[in-house]
């Protein structure tokens, strides 16, 4: 970071207001301060959401193939056993996810089983706010002004925050095209929503003398009695030492890791550039969509699960490359799993328990409680053991160093034993 | 000694005249061509260049265009225009006589362009009236690029250079020389001297000796008004435009249409165009040298495989066609051959298409045996509606054209019960999402047309929309399929699938044109199709540029008439043993 | 400065505002004026606001705006319209926001358009939930029929308002479950806030609006589900239905003083808060005058506080103020669907406020990304050129206003565009721009997308 930190002295030489920083500066969205350098420590955790939309097919994914049930509930869509990507003699990883079955091998994934929620609700709509409120449904949960777990995470961590007017510098970033995800819906943080990385910087077009003039200009001390305008002074110098020095990372990173062309692998390829340029984000947020697989399944789930696989493979070898692995984890989830058996279009309908996947250094490698039963079932449904919101409260404290997660959970949950 | 000099004089001045008068008989016997160098990659000629002015300028459809209220402002108005309105006018006064007459004399034997990438650089070769007007030109560009470098404070005078007796003139990037009758304007010295050389009786090998131009060449029809030849095999070795020679394409549209001629492109040696211009309509034809036989095989559902002679149907042309895509497609192999004609992505998606597609088609395989049984003549027409603006019946604010697809298939007693199980099934699915989301439902009905069956599908109009102006989208729309033996015929209304059906039954639907693709045009009828739906061009037009209404307004009107002069236009992509052409034409219509 | 301001005499602040050698009438105050009461005047009309003085150019507004709002035979209201019926028919929402930054954009009354958008934060309601475009478009002609007119109907319209149930969850509203949903905000963020009223003061209010239902897009009283019992809530007992409860609400002095101090608050100054004994006079105002909004507004912007220099530039521009007054000030014009998607990546989604509370608004528009996001935002209409300017560009706007020279230029520049004066080096600074080589029009845009980063430009 040393280097980082001496290309930031150098773009803002010359800056006696910097150097008097006081409490009503917010901060950068940059690691730049003295301590960026210090040991890591909890406060550094980086959480990347991988949501899989649609429900995805957990059967299909981390397959039973040692359960003669899941043979014959799916005589069209099953795999066989030699086809199965095997972890043992019953578990097995769906044929197309090569990259997870490596990282599985290397120690850095972690499969929770039998992941949901009492009284599974079967509905797109209701399930994904379920996951992203933690809040099942009608309990407190108000219209027009619902927050999400991070969105609460990041309320609360601002409300700890020792400056009173601390803002909410890039805390999280939803990287995508629709519309921010109820998950990072919050009372006073505003999470942007970004599509690629023009948004971190001053364009000037190659224009060097407008971008000399926007700089010094703003620099200048203003020296008035005008609170707020010294405060979007400070805000702007602060802006453009950030952009010019994710610009500089930018331009200086560089990576053997072949990300995949798929829209979800070059999103995290934007990610792992924003991690290694230092950005003070603590949550990352990006989706996949197109899992509910009703009928023809077999080629669409494998397409989804190939891209999913090689895009979070390339990733966490990339933040290995770079030597943040032991700082990121990234999580993939889904609002509900599918039926045990398969239905008469060749594809599966809505369900309920699901694995959920955490993958990196931090993470307790493995496969992590035991396989639902596939005969003793819900109304045709995986039975959950895991509470989604056990894996939340754990990752919030013991990952993103929130000391009490219950009030952003509204109760007690977990801890789930998924941190190695 | 002063004697034998003066018995000198009399020869030494006969061979000085036979000295200057050589390069004026040469002159005249060398074209551009010969002029320019071997590697001259582009090369545009225009043969009689007054007649094309005169056809373009004095074309009733420009005068009319330069009428427009509009276009008048519009040229009045603009600050830009002023700055080379004088320019225009100071020159006339240098040149004493008017622009138009001034290019005339400058060019009237002929122009001639050459672009060179082994010189990069251009050359521009025009050979006027006589030397005396040519000169006089030249001078007065030189005269004019001088005050205007006095007047940007520049006291410099222009600079001159020198090659065998030959003055040019730097003006801005561009060298200006003139020998004879022949003006010479190139934006790199080399070149330019190679000019002169050839014009000075040099035997430099030309790009007239070149023998892919020489081919070219002897392709060239007669009376062309232009002709142009790229030596598309340069830019190959050069790796421009390697995008467009990419092997594997991401645009399965794209692909379907233009597939064979970019094929063809990637191994044709060069291109040649010919432009036509003339009062009543122009047409543009390109061609490449095309061997079917080298034909890649992934690309043989463009072209027949074994004549490469694939011929599209004729046009049906039901009431107020617009456009109409006729054109001869093997789809079955287009869909066989898509891993190796589509990147792993878009493959992927045909792949999904597939597997979803059979679904409709109750498991049968689509590419295999749904498409594999059609053959390989398409039409695609699309049509204006009309609305009945009596009745209930809801009008849709938006008015969409018409559209209809028609196909022919080998086996009808496989394909309709299929293709009537497909419709059944498109019609629920659309039922399906039609309560959740608040739109009509379809309700299906069939009837007997002479022999022919149409089945269809109504939206039930909703209590709230009865008899509304500006309804919703979906009410432009009564899908329609109309089976007769092995004409299939998918239609987005009734309306056009019963023309279309009628055609058939009268055997309008079996001959074929001299074209592999051809595409048809009616701007009239597009123009009253845009016209139908003024209200949204005009706001989205305020919204897209900021206009008021009164600008936006203008600005719509002005299109629609635009489009009413051109009466059609054309796209023709023939194939013959040698050679593979697309033609573009356009017919103009200025007695409105 | 906070400490001047709280001693400020609360009378004497809301007198009217009187031209003098210490607080001339000057284009400075011409144009803060104009960037407060609507998004930003163009030269000539701050040439003739200067002409025509404080309290006339103040009584022109109200006038324009009261015109605007009853929407008789004007033509701009009609073209409007219009284009909004055309726009409804592909029923996407995004379009409608384009929409109304067009109509922000030209609108003959600033002050309607600006009031309107202050009603739309207020009552915020989102197109991301209410899919049908003309629920939104019937909503925003509500707001701004009502926005300076008498605030009563106004609440009571809303509360039957289809897209204000719809986003609510409170579509249907059952005798035996009350839904609490309408009652809870009606009292805590749309007339009241937090404090001002108990648990239980929800619940019974609940009932009153028992039966107030929207079917097929359309309100509708249910009374069959109507609870007719009597009710107590805010110290009145009676069997009362919804129109009761508003106004029962709005009989609480808290009222009076809530709507004041947002008003304060979006006309006047961010920060420091107004102390309540300087928003009392207008709280009382509309107690005592059937809380219409208009005199209250028009008391504000013709006031001495609001000419004086404890409030210019002490507001943080929202994104649409900053965007959509750039373009009235230069007489620009540009592509209305990119101004909406380029705001909303800083921060504001007209049409989509990110929840019920609307935009905090004040130092929340302030962050790296958000001030990057701005400084590109201006340099995209200028030096990107996607906006024209006068019909041409920037050097065209020049050149009609008879405006040369660098010096004058900026200056001409800066008091069209900036709250605040300028360092002076930094203004040397954009006089030496200009100054450069190249094209005239391109300079001059270079100077403003310079001025666009400047923290002075995004302070009203």
């Amino acid at each position: 970071m040393t280097t980082t930190r001496r290309n930031f002295l150098k773009h803002s030489l010359g800056t006696s207001a910097l150097v008097s920083l006081t409490p009503a500066v917010p901060a950068l969205f940059l690691n730049t301060s003295a301590h960026a350098a210090a040991a890591r420590r909890t406060s550094d955790n980086i959480l990347v959401v991988v949501q899989l939309s649609g429900g995805n097919d957990g059967i299909n994914t981390v397959i039973p193939h040692g359960d003669d049930v899941y043979h014959r509930s799916r005589n069209v869509t099953r795999y066989q056993a030699n086809q199965v990507l095997k972890i043992d003699s019953y578990h097995g990883l769906h044929p197309q996810m090569t990259g997870f079955k490596s990282l599985y091998d290397e120690g850095q994934l972690a499969i929770v089983q039998g992941v949901g929620y009492p009284n599974p609700n079967r509905s797109h709509f209701e399930s994904m706010d379920i996951w992203h409120t933690a809040k099942p449904t009608g309990e407190g949960r108000v219209a027009g002004r619902e927050t999400g777990w991070i969105g609460r995470y990041l309320d609360a961590q601002r409300a700890a925050a020792k400056s009173p007017k601390n803002d909410d510098e890039l805390a999280a970033l939803h990287l995508g095209a629709g519309r921010l995800p109820l998950a990072l819906a919050a009372d006073k943080t505003r999470v942007p929503t970004v599509t690629d990385l023009t948004a971190f910087k001053l364009q000037t077009r190659n224009d060097g003398a407008l971008r000399r003039t926007i700089e010094s200009a703003t620099r200048f001390d203003r020296g008035s009695d005008n609170d707020l305008l010294s405060y979007v002074q400070h805000s702007t110098v602060n802006a453009l030492a950030s952009s010019a020095q994710v610009q500089d990372a930018l331009r200086q990173y560089s990576t053997p890791i072949a990300y995949p062309q798929s829209p979800l692998g070059q999103q995290l390829r934007t990610v792992a550039q924003l991690i290694e340029a230092g950005m003070s984000t603590r949550v990352y947020y990006v989706s996949l969509g197109g899992f509910d697989t009703h009928a023809t399944q077999r080629n669409a789930h494998a397409a989804l699960l190939k891209t999913l696989s090689d895009a979070v493979a390339a990733f966490t070898k990339d933040m290995a490359h770079h030597g943040h692995d032991k700082r990121v984890i990234t999580m993939s989830f889904t609002e509900f799993g599918r039926r045990v058996k398969e239905n008469a279009s060749a594809g599966t309908d809505h369900g309920a328990a699901n694995p959920l996947f955490l993958v990196g250094g931090g993470v307790k490698a493995g496969l992590i409680g035991k396989h639902p039963s596939m005969t003793d079932l819900d109304q045709g449904d995986l039975k959950f053991h895991t509470d989604f919101r056990a894996i939340y409260a754990t990752l919030l404290k013991q990952w993103l160093g929130l000391p009490n997660p219950e009030a952003v959970l509204g109760g007690k949950f977990g801890p789930a034993k998924v941190l190695g | 000694m002063k004697r034998s000099l003066r018995h000198l004089t009399l020869p030494l001045a006969a061979l000085l005249l036979v000295g200057l008068l050589v390069p004026a008989t040469r002159a005249a016997d060398k074209s551009p061509a010969q002029m320019m160098p071997a590697t001259t990659l582009f090369y545009v000629e225009l043969d009689d260049p007054t007649k094309l002015y005169q056809t373009l300028l004095d074309h009733p459809l420009y005068k009319r265009v330069m009428e427009l209220p509009d276009v008048k402002a519009a040229i009045e108005n603009n600050p830009e225009l002023d700055g080379l309105k004088q320019a225009v006018s100071v020159f006339e006064q240098q040149m004493g006589m008017p622009w138009r007459q001034a290019l005339d004399g400058v060019t009237s034997k002929g122009v001639a362009l050459g672009i060179d990438m082994a010189n990069k650089g251009g050359v521009l070769l025009a050979r006027g009236k006589d030397a005396a007007t040519v000169n006089k030109f030249r001078d007065t560009v030189v005269q004019f690029a001088q005050q205007a470098a006095e007047d940007q404070g520049n006291a410099n005078a222009i600079e001159q250079a020198e090659y065998r007796g030959i003055t040019a003139h730097k003006l801005g990037e561009a060298y200006v020389a003139t020998v004879g009758d022949l003006m010479i304007v190139t934006s790199n010295g080399k070149l330019g001297q190679h000019v002169i050389d050839a014009h000075l009786g040099g035997d430099a090998f030309s790009l007239a000796d070149d023998s892919d131009f020489k081919a070219a060449l002897a392709s060239k029809r007669k009376g062309v008004t232009g002709w142009a030849y790229l030596k598309v095999r340069t830019l190959r070795d050069l790796g421009v435009a390697g995008d467009l020679l990419r092997p594997k394409n991401e645009d399965p549209g794209a692909e379907f249409l233009l597939g064979g001629v970019l094929n063809a492109l990637r191994q044709a040696p060069f291109l040649t165009a010919e432009i036509n211009v003339n009062k009543n309509d122009l047409r543009l034809s390109v061609g490449m040298p095309h061997d079917a036989s080298k034909l890649s095989k992934s690309r043989q559902f463009f072209f027949a495989p074994s004549d490469a002679n694939g011929s599209a149907p004729k046009p049906l042309k039901p009431d107020g066609t617009m456009l109409s895509i006729s054109t001869y497609r093997n789809i079955a192999q287009f869909w066989r051959a898509s891993p190796d004609l589509f990147n792993e992505q878009e493959a992927a998606k045909l792949a999904q298409a597939d597997q979803q597609l059979s679904m409709f088609f109750g498991g049968r395989d689509f590419g295999n045996d749904i498409l594999a049984s059609l053959e390989p003549r398409f039409q695609f027409i699309v049509a204006r509606q009309t609305f009945n603006t009596k009745g209930d019946r809801p009008i849709p604010a938006i008015k969409l054209p018409a559209f209809a697809l028609v196909m022919e298939t080998s086996k009808p007693e496989l394909m309709h019960p299929y293709m009537q199980v497909a419709f059944t099934s498109s019609v629920s699915l659309v039922n399906l999402g039609a309560s959740m989301q608040g739109y009509p439902m379809l309700m299906p009905n069939n009837a007997k047309r002479g022999k022919a069956t149409l089945f269809s599908a109504d939206y039930l109009t909703l209590p709230e929309d009865k008899g509304k102006k500006d309804a919703h989208m979906v009410y432009n729309f009564t899908p329609t399929m109309s089976l007769h033996g092995k004409h299939i015929v998918l239609a987005s209304t009734r309306h056009i699938a019963e023309q279309v059906t009628d055609l058939i039954l009268a055997d309008k639907a079996d001959e074929t044109v001299q074209a592999n693709t051809l595409i048809e045009i009616d701007p009239r009828i597009a123009s009253m199709a845009l016209r139908d739906n003024k209200e949204h061009l005009i706001a989205d037009s305020m919204l897209k540029k900021g206009n008021d209404r009164a600008t936006a307004t203008r600005e719509v009107d002005l299109l629609l008439t635009a489009l009413q002069y051109i009466r059609g236009a054309d796209l023709k992509l023939v194939p013959d043993d040698k050679t593979l052409r697309v033609e573009l034409g356009l017919q103009f219509d200025y007695e409105k | 400065m906070s400490n001047t301001l709280t001693q400020l005499d609360p009378n004497r602040a809301w007198a009217a505002y009187e031209p003098s050698a210490k607080r001339p009438w000057n284009v400075a105050r011409a144009a803060h004026l104009y960037r407060r009461a609507g998004f930003s005047a163009n030269w000539a009309e701050l040439q003739s606001a200067v002409k025509g003085g404080p309290q006339a150019t103040v009584r022109g507004l109200m006038a324009d705006a009261a015109h605007a709002a009853a929407s008789k035979d004007d033509q701009f209201e009609s073209q409007m319209n219009a284009m909004g019926r055309t726009m409804m028919a592909g029923n996407n929402p995004r379009t409608l926001s384009a929409w109304w930054l067009y109509r922000m954009r030209y609108t003959p009354s600033q002050l309607l358009e600006k009031t309107t958008l202050f009603w739309h934060g207020h009552f915020a309601t989102s197109a991301a939930k209410v899919t049908k475009a003309k629920m939104m478009l019937d909503q925003i002609a509500l707001l701004r029929r009502g926005a300076l007119g008498e605030f009563e109907p106004t609440v009571r319209a809303i509360s039957r308002d289809p897209a204000m149930l719809v986003w609510l969850d409170s579509t249907s509203n059952r005798k035996i479950r009350p839904n609490e949903n309408y009652a809870r905000e009606l009292m805590e963020l749309f007339c009241l806030g937090i404090g001002n009223y108990t648990e239980t003061d929800i619940k019974q209010m609940a009932r009153a609006f028992t039966g107030w239902e929207v079917r097929k897009g359309k309100f509708v009283f249910n009374r069959w589900q109507h609870d007719t019992g009597s009710k107590s809530f805010l110290g009145a007992s009676g069997e009362f239905d919804g129109d009761d409860a508003v106004r029962i609400v709005l009989e609480q002095p808290a009222a009076s003083r809530f709507i004041a101090s947002k008003l304060v608050r979006y006309f006047v100054s961010d920060e420091p808060a107004l102390p309540d004994r300087l928003v009392e006079p207008l709280a009382k105002q509309l107690r005592e005058n059937g809380f219409v909004i208009g005199p209250v507004v028009e008391r504000i912007l013709s006031s001495d506080l609001f000419f004086s220099e404890h409030v210019a530039a002490r507001k943080v521009r929202s994104p649409v103020d900053l965007g959509i007054g750039l373009l009235r000030a230069l007489e620009g014009a540009t592509d209305m669907y990119q101004l909406a998607q380029s705001l909303d990546q800083v921060g504001q989604a007209v049409m989509y406020p990110p929840n019920v509370k609307g935009w905090d608004g004040g130092r929340a528009w302030i962050s790296s990304s958000r001030l990057l996001g701005r400084a590109n935002l201006v340099g995209a209409l200028t030096v990107g050129g996607r906006a024209k300017f006068a019909g041409g560009g920037l050097h065209t706007l020049a050149r009609k206003h008879n405006v040369s020279g660098p010096a004058d230029t900026v200056d001409w520049l800066l008091d069209l565009l900036v709250a605040t004066p300028v360092p002076r080096a930094v203004r040397g600074e954009l006089v030496s721009l200009l100054q450069g080589r190249g094209d005239e029009g391109k300079n001059l845009a270079r100077v403003v997308s310079a001025i666009g980063a400047l923290p002075e430009f995004q302070l009203a």
